[in-house]
C-alpha cells in the first residue's frame, strides 16, 4: 500500500515539475512586506493582481512573490486586515523586486479591506482564517482576549468542558492538536483549566490553525496544526501595551536595540488571584485557622530578540516561560489538644518552558532557510510539606516531605528551505528530536525526632521512570498552480522514530486539489495521513492538569489518523464568504486508560493501566459563512459531527460515542464598530451535550468488613452495585451562552487607552459543568399536634453543578 | 437614573448569587427487573445474598419473597427451599473437582443460575504478623498501630491460581462474620504492584500467581489498620488471623472488579461535601451469573491464628 501511495506520488511531482518551464513570458514581481511603523515583517498579506484576477500572499519570512504577464502597466494591490490597502503601478519587463511598507490604519477603514485573494483561489484547505484584529474585539470571560477560545468559535473546533482545558478538533482529542510557538511545540497550552491560553495576544504576530489538508511541512500530531508566530518586536521605536484586568494584569514592551538593526519584544502576563485570596485570608481571616491561605496564580513571560545581519540575514532568539501555581498553607496550627504545632506547605505546579534560536537566510530572491534549535520543556509538579512540633516536649518533632513530578524534555533541531518558482513552491526539510520523558518521580521522606529514640527517617523508594526517544523527520512540499483553475499541493512526511527498543518508519502522504470551476467558486478536495508518537493520559474527572505524557514504545504504537476532506466554497458579490466541507477521519492505535482506572497512584504502571490498538472514527460537516469586512463583521458557524471509539476490552468491544461527541455545535459572533473609537462585539453558542456515563440500574451487594446494618442477619457491609449499560450512553444537556463586550478607545497623548467592558453568560444559563446523583434534602413536616419531624427521602435525584454563571469583566489597556 | 441602575446592580448581584446547581432530568431509569446473587462455598458451607435491581434513582429495594433455590452437586438434586430473606446459609460437605450448580427463581419466573467448584487448596508454609505502635507525639497518649503481615506458600505447577488473603481481628463481642477486617493495605511486592488493586481501597487482598506460577513464595503486606486503636497508652494483645484463600477466577475477577467499581463509582447518599461524579472511569462489575449479576464461586480456605503484642517506639 505504501508502496503504491509513492509510485502515485512520484509521478504527480514529476508531472508538476515539468509544467513549471513553459511560461516564457512571464515575470515575477518579488519582495519583503513590512509594518511602516515598526518594521514587523507582516505574514499573510495579500497581494492581488487586478488585471488578471490572481494573487499570492506573503510567506512565513513576510515575503511575497507573484506571477505577472510581461506588461507596460500592471496594478497590484497589497492589502492586510489593519492596514491601509497600497496600489501600486509597475511597468514589468522583466523579475522586480519591490519591498512593501504598509501603514496601520485605527479608523474604521481599517476593516473596509478589500478581501484581495478570495478563499477560493486560496492553495489551503480546512484552515480557519482570524485575524489577531478581529480575535481582540471577542468579548471575553475574565477580560484577557484569548486567542483559542476564539478558535473555539469555528467549525470543527470544540472546546471542552467550560474550564477544562484542551482543544477538540473533528473528533480528536487534546494531545491531539500540535502548538508550534516560532516552530517549537508547546505540550501544555492552557492556564486556568482552560479560561486562558498560554498565549499571550499583544505578542502575536499571526496564527495559522489547520484542521485537516495539512501540508506536508507539519507532522507530530493527528488531528490539528497551530502555527503561532510571535511579533519579531518594533525595529524603528519603543512602544508597549499595559493592560489591568479583575483577574490579569500584563505589560508588553518592544523597540529597538538598535534602530533599524535589532529589537526586542519582552511581555510578562500575571493572575492575580492569589493577591485576591491573600487579601481574603488577612481581612477576614478563619477563626479556626487564621494562618490558612490558598492561593492560585499563573505568570506568562515572552521574550524575543530579533538581529538584521545583513540584508539576507536575520537572527531571532525567542524564549517562553510560564507555570501555574496552586497552593493551599496552613501555619502553625495546632490540634485539638493544643498540644501538637503544625504547618502543612501543599503545592501543584505545571508549565512550559521552551527557548529557541533561528537563522533565516535568503539565498536569491527565490531560496529561503530557515535553522532552528530549540528547547522545550514542559512540568507538572506537586509537593506536600508537612511539619509537627510536640509542644509540650521540645524536641520532638515529625517532618514529612512527598514530591510527585511528571514532565517532558525535546531538544530539537530543524532545517527547512523554501523555493518561489514561477508557479510553483517548493517547500523541504529535515528535522530531528531528542525526547526525555520522565511519566513519573516520586520522592518520600519521613523524619521524626524523638528525645528518647533519636532521629528516625523513613524514606520510600525513590520512583523515577525515564524514557528516551530520538524522532527525525523530513518532508517534501509541492505547491503549485497547474492552471488558472487548478491548484494542488502534494507532498509526503516521513518519520523516523527510535525508541529504545524499536523504530517506527511511516510515511504519510499529503494531497490536496483546489478547482476554481467558476470564478467565484471553487470545489476543494484532501487526503492527508498523520502520526503521533507522543501520548497524553489524563484524569477524566476533576479536570485537574495531571497529565501524563508518555511515548509510543515497543508496545504501544504510535497513533495514526487518515482523513479525507471535501468542500465548497464561495464568495458572495457583497463579499461574504461561504465555506462548506465534509470530512472522515479514522484513528488507529489509540490508547485509553483502562475501564476503572485512576491515574494517580502507582502511576509508573502506566503501561499496565491502558488499553491499546483502540479504533475510532469521527465523520461531519461544516458550514461557515463570513463577513469579513465593513463596519458590521460577523460569522456563522454550523457543525454536524459524529465521533464514535473502539476498544476491545472496553464496553464489550462495542463502539461508545466519544466522550467530546457533539451532534450539533453553533457559533454567532458579531463584531460592530459604532463609531471611531467604540466597538460592540457578541457571540451566542449552542453545543449538544457532551458523552456521559450514568447507572440506570443498582443492586444490592455485601462486600467484607463491619457490618452497617443493625440486623443480625446481615453481617456485612451492604453497598450498591450500579450497572451502567454502556460508555457515555447518555448525554449532559445541551450548552449554550451569550457574551457581550464593548471597547472604548480613545487616543490619548502617548497612544491610545482602551477600557474593555461586557458580561459573560448574559442570561445567566446555568450550563452543566458536571452531574451527580444526591439524596433531596430533608424536609420538615408538622405533624397534627403541631410538633416537626424530619423526613428524608431516600430517592436518589441527579444534579448538576454549573461553573460559570453571568459574569462581567473590565479591563483597561494602554497602549504606546 | 441612579434608580435605574440601582435596580440593574441588583438584578446582577441577585443572578450572581443564584445557586449554581440545580436538579435536571435525564431519562435514566430502566424498568426491567432483574436478580442478582452473591453466593460462595467452601467445604463445609455455602453463604448467599439475594437482591433485586432497581431503578438507580429509587431509595429503596423491593424486598425479595419466595425465592425458590435449587442446588446441584454434579447433576445431582442436593436442595430445593423457598425463603422468604436476602440471606440464606446452609452446611453441606462440599467436594473438590466436583462441579455445583444452583438455580434460584423468584415470583416473576426469571431464573438466576450459576455454575462453580471449589479450587484445589493451598497451604500455609510459614506466616507472621507484627504490629508496632507509634503515639502520634510524644506527650500524647494515645497513637495509631502499624502492622506488618508475612505469608509464605507454595503455589501447585502447571495451572493458573488466583488466591485472596484475609486479615481480621477477632474480637469476642462479635460474630466471627463481622470480625473487624484489616484494610489500608500498602506493599512494595512486585505481584501486588503489578494487579495494582491497592490504590483503590481493597478489603481483601487478591491476586494470580502470574509471577511466580509452581514456586514459593513470600508476600509482605503492610496495613494502617493493624487492630484497634491504642488509648490511654494501654496496648491490650490482640487476637487477630491470617486467611489464605484459594480462589477460583471468576471469584478474582469478580473481586477486582468490584474493588474498582466500588471505588470510582459517586458515592454520595446524602453525605457532605461535594459530590463529584466518579473517581475514576466508571467500571462494570464482573458477573458470571446467567440471566441475572453477581457471582457463584468456590473457595478452599486455611487459617493461622495470631496473639499480637505491640512493640511501642
Amino acid at each position: 500500500m505504501h508502496n503504491f501511495i509513492f509510485k502515485i506520488f512520484t509521478c504527480l511531482c514529476s508531472l508538476l515539475l515539468s509544467i513549471t518551464g513553459f511560461t516564457q513570458n512571464k515575470v515575477i514581481v518579488r519582495g519583503t512586506i513590512e509594518d511602516l511603523n515598526t518594521g514587523e515583517r507582516l505574514i499573510g498579506v495579500n497581494v492581488y493582481n487586478e488585471e488578471s484576477n490572481t494573487g499570492s500572499a506573503s510567506n512565513k519570512f513576510g515575503f511575497y512573490s507573484i506571477y505577472l504577464t510581461k506588461t507596460d502597466s500592471v496594478t497590484i494591490l497589497f492589502s492586510y486586515v489593519g492596514y491601509n490597502s497600497q496600489k501600486l503601478k509597475l511597468a514589468i519587463k522583466q523579475d522586480t523586486v519591490v519591498n512593501i511598507s504598509l501603514l496601520p490604519n485605527l479608523e474604521i477603514a481599517e476593516v473596509q479591506v478589500i478581501s484581495a485573494k478570495k478563499i477560493e483561489t486560496k492553495p489551503e484547505m480546512s484552515k480557519v482564517d482570524l485575524s489577531i484584529k478581529d480575535i481582540r474585539m471577542l468579548p471575553t470571560a475574565i477580560g484577557e482576549t484569548d486567542v483559542l477560545k476564539a478558535y473555539q468559535l469555528m467549525p470543527g473546533i470544540q472546546g471542552g468542558l467550560e474550564g477544562s482545558s484542551g482543544l477538540y478538533v473533528r473528533g480528536g482529542s487534546p494531545d491531539q492538536n500540535l502548538f508550534l510557538l516560532d516552530d517549537v511545540p508547546l505540550y501544555n497550552v492552557s492556564h486556568m483549566g482552560g479560561f486562558v491560553s498560554v498565549f499571550d495576544i499583544s505578542v502575536l504576530k499571526k496564527v495559522d490553525f489547520y484542521k485537516g489538508g495539512y501540508p506536508a511541512r507539519y507532522g507530530g500530531k493527528l488531528s490539528s496544526i497551530v502555527d503561532i508566530r510571535l511579533k519579531d518586536g518594533n525595529i524603528k521605536k519603543i512602544g508597549g501595551e499595559y493592560s489591568l484586568g479583575t483577574v490579569l494584569t500584563k505589560i508588553m514592551l518592544e523597540g529597538p536595540i538598535s534602530k533599524d538593526k535589532s529589537s526586542f519584544i519582552l511581555s510578562v502576563r500575571r493572575c492575580n488571584f492569589d493577591l485576591l485570596t491573600f487579601a481574603q485570608s488577612k481581612l477576614f481571616p478563619d477563626p479556626l485557622n487564621p494562618n490558612d491561605y490558598w492561593g492560585y496564580n499563573f505568570y506568562d513571560l515572552n521574550l524575543k530578540l530579533n538581529y538584521k545581519v545583513t540584508n539576507k540575514d536575520r537572527l531571532f532568539v525567542s524564549s517562553y516561560v510560564g507555570n501555574d501555581n496552586l497552593k493551599f498553607i496552613t501555619k502553625e496550627a495546632r490540634n485539638s489538644s493544643e498540644s501538637l504545632q503544625y504547618s502543612v506547605d501543599e503545592r501543584l505546579r505545571w508549565g512550559n518552558k521552551m527557548f529557541s534560536t533561528r537563522w533565516n537566510h535568503i539565498y536569491s530572491n527565490a531560496l529561503f532557510h530557515n535553522i532552528s534549535l530549540s528547547y522545550s520543556q514542559y512540568k507538572f509538579k506537586t509537593s506536600y510539606d508537612y511539619q509537627s512540633e510536640d509542644l509540650l516536649a521540645d524536641e520532638n518533632s515529625e517532618q514529612e516531605k512527598f514530591i510527585f513530578l511528571s514532565g517532558i524534555k525535546d531538544l530539537n533541531i530543524k532545517i527547512d528551505y523554501e523555493f518561489l518558482l514561477k508557479k510553483n513552491i517548493i517547500r523541504t526539510g529535515i528535522a530531528s528530536t531528542f525526547h526525555n520523558y520522565t511519566p513519573t518521580y516520586t520522592s518520600l521522606i519521613n523524619t521524626f525526632s524523638n528525645p528518647i529514640l533519636g532521629d528516625t527517617i523513613i524514606e520510600a523508594p525513590i520512583v523515577n521512570t525515564k524514557l528516551y526517544t530520538v524522532e527525525s523527520s523530513a518532508y517534501f512540499e509541492l505547491q503549485s498552480e497547474i492552471t488558472d483553475k487548478l491548484q494542488t499541493n502534494i507532498g509526503t512526511f516521513l518519520s523516523l522514530y527510535n525508541t529504545m527498543d524499536k523504530a517506527y518508519f511511516i510515511p504519510q502522504p499529503r494531497i490536496l486539489f483546489i478547482y476554481n470551476f467558476i470564478p467565484s467558486c471553487s470545489f476543494k478536495a484532501s487526503f492527508c495521513k498523520m502520526q503521533q508518537y507522543t501520548h497524553l493520559l489524563t484524569n477524566s474527572g476533576a479536570g485537574l492538569p495531571t497529565d501524563l505524557w508518555i511515548p509510543s514504545t515497543s508496545n504501544i504504537k504510535p497513533e495514526i489518523s487518515n482523513q479525507i476532506a471535501v468542500g465548497l466554497v464561495h464568495t458572495s458579490e457583497k463579499n461574504i464568504e461561504i465555506s462548506f466541507e465534509s470530512y472522515y477521519k479514522k484513528f488507529e492505535d489509540l490508547i485509553e486508560y483502562k475501564a476503572g482506572t485512576i491515574l494517580f497512584q502507582d502511576a509508573e504502571d502506566f503501561a499496565n493501566k491502558i488499553e491499546l490498538g483502540g479504533t475510532g472514527s469521527s465523520k461531519g460537516i461544516e458550514l461557515l459563512i463570513q463577513k469579513k469586512s465593513g463596519i458590521f463583521s460577523w460569522w456563522i458557524a454550523y457543525t454536524l459531527s459524529k465521533s464514535e471509539r473502539r476498544f476491545e476490552n472496553l464496553n464489550n468491544g462495542k463502539s461508545f460515542p466519544f466522550k467530546y461527541d457533539r451532534l450539533h455545535d453553533i457559533s454567532l459572533v458579531g463584531n460592530w464598530i459604532i463609531k471611531p473609537g467604540i466597538k460592540f462585539s457578541a457571540t451566542w453558542v449552542y453545543t449538544s451535550g457532551y458523552a456521559i456515563t450514568l447507572p440506570t440500574k443498582k443492586y444490592q451487594n455485601p462486600i467484607m468488613g463491619n457490618t452497617n446494618s443493625d440486623d443480625p442477619n446481615y453481617p456485612y457491609t451492604i453497598i450498591d452495585v450500579h450497572i451502567y449499560n454502556g460508555k457515555n450512553r447518555y448525554r449532559m444537556p445541551s450548552y449554550h451562552r451569550l457574551d457581550i463586550g464593548f471597547q472604548f478607545s480613545k487616543h490619548i497623548n502617548k497612544g491610545e487607552r482602551t477600557w474593555s467592558l461586557g458580561v459573560y453568560n448574559v442570561y445567566n444559563k446555568q450550563n452543566a459543568y458536571f452531574v451527580y446523583f444526591k439524596q433531596s434534602s430533608p424536609k420538615m413536616i408538622m405533624q397534627e399536634d403541631g410538633s416537626l419531624i424530619q423526613v428524608r427521602d431516600k430517592s436518589l435525584k441527579l444534579y448538576q453543578m454549573t461553573l460559570m454563571p453571568i459574569f462581567p469583566y473590565c479591563s483597561y489597556s494602554l497602549s504606546f | 437614573m441612579r434608580y435605574k441602575i440601582k435596580s440593574i446592580w441588583l438584578l446582577v448581584i441577585i443572578l450572581l448569587s443564584s445557586r449554581c446547581t440545580k436538579e435536571i432530568d435525564i431519562q435514566l431509569n430502566d424498568t426491567n427487573r432483574e436478580m442478582a446473587m452473591y453466593c460462595t462455598f467452601t467445604e463445609d458451607n455455602l453463604s448467599a445474598f439475594f437482591s433485586s435491581t432497581t431503578q438507580i434513582t429509587n431509595g429503596e429495594y423491593p424486598r425479595l419473597w419466595k425465592l425458590h433455590i435449587t442446588l446441584s452437586e454434579e447433576a445431582k438434586p442436593i436442595l430445593d427451599t423457598i425463603i422468604n430473606d436476602s440471606v440464606f446459609k446452609f452446611k453441606y460437605d462440599f467436594n473438590r473437582g466436583i462441579l455445583y450448580h444452583i438455580a434460584v427463581s423468584d415470583s416473576s419466573g426469571s431464573v438466576l443460575t450459576g455454575t462453580a467448584e471449589i479450587p484445589e487448596d493451598v497451604n500455609i508454609f510459614s506466616a507472621s504478623l507484627t504490629l508496632a505502635y507509634k503515639k502520634y507525639s510524644q506527650n500524647e497518649i494515645s497513637g495509631i498501630m502499624y502492622s506488618e503481615a508475612t505469608i509464605t506458600f507454595i503455589d501447585p505447577a502447571n495451572e493458573k491460581n488466583y488466591y485472596e488473603i484475609i486479615i481480621y481481628d477477632v474480637n469476642d463481642n462479635f460474630s466471627p462474620e463481622v470480625y473487624e477486617y484489616w484494610s489500608s493495605f500498602s506493599s512494595e511486592d512486585p505481584v501486588l504492584k503489578l494487579e495494582g488493586d491497592l490504590d483503590y481501597n481493597p478489603k481483601t487482598i487478591f491476586f494470580s500467581d502470574d509471577l511466580f506460577n509452581g514456586e514459593k513464595y513470600q508476600l509482605k503486606v503492610l496495613s494502617s489498620d493493624g487492630g484497634n486503636y491504642c488509648s490511654y497508652g494501654q496496648c491490650l494483645p490482640n487476637e487477630a488471623k491470617i486467611e489464605l484463600r484459594s480462589i477460583s477466577e471468576d471469584y478474582y475477577l469478580y473481586l477486582k472488579y468490584l474493588t474498582r467499581h466500588y471505588y470510582n463509582q459517586q458515592t454520595s447518599d446524602g453525605k457532605p461535601g461535594l459530590d463529584m461524579l466518579y473517581t475514576g472511569e466508571p467500571i462494570d462489575v464482573y458477573s458470571n451469573i446467567e440471566n441475572g449479576y453477581g457471582l457463584f464461586a468456590g473457595y478452599s480456605t486455611i487459617t493461622k491464628d495470631f496473639v499480637l503484642v505491640p512493640i511501642n517506639f
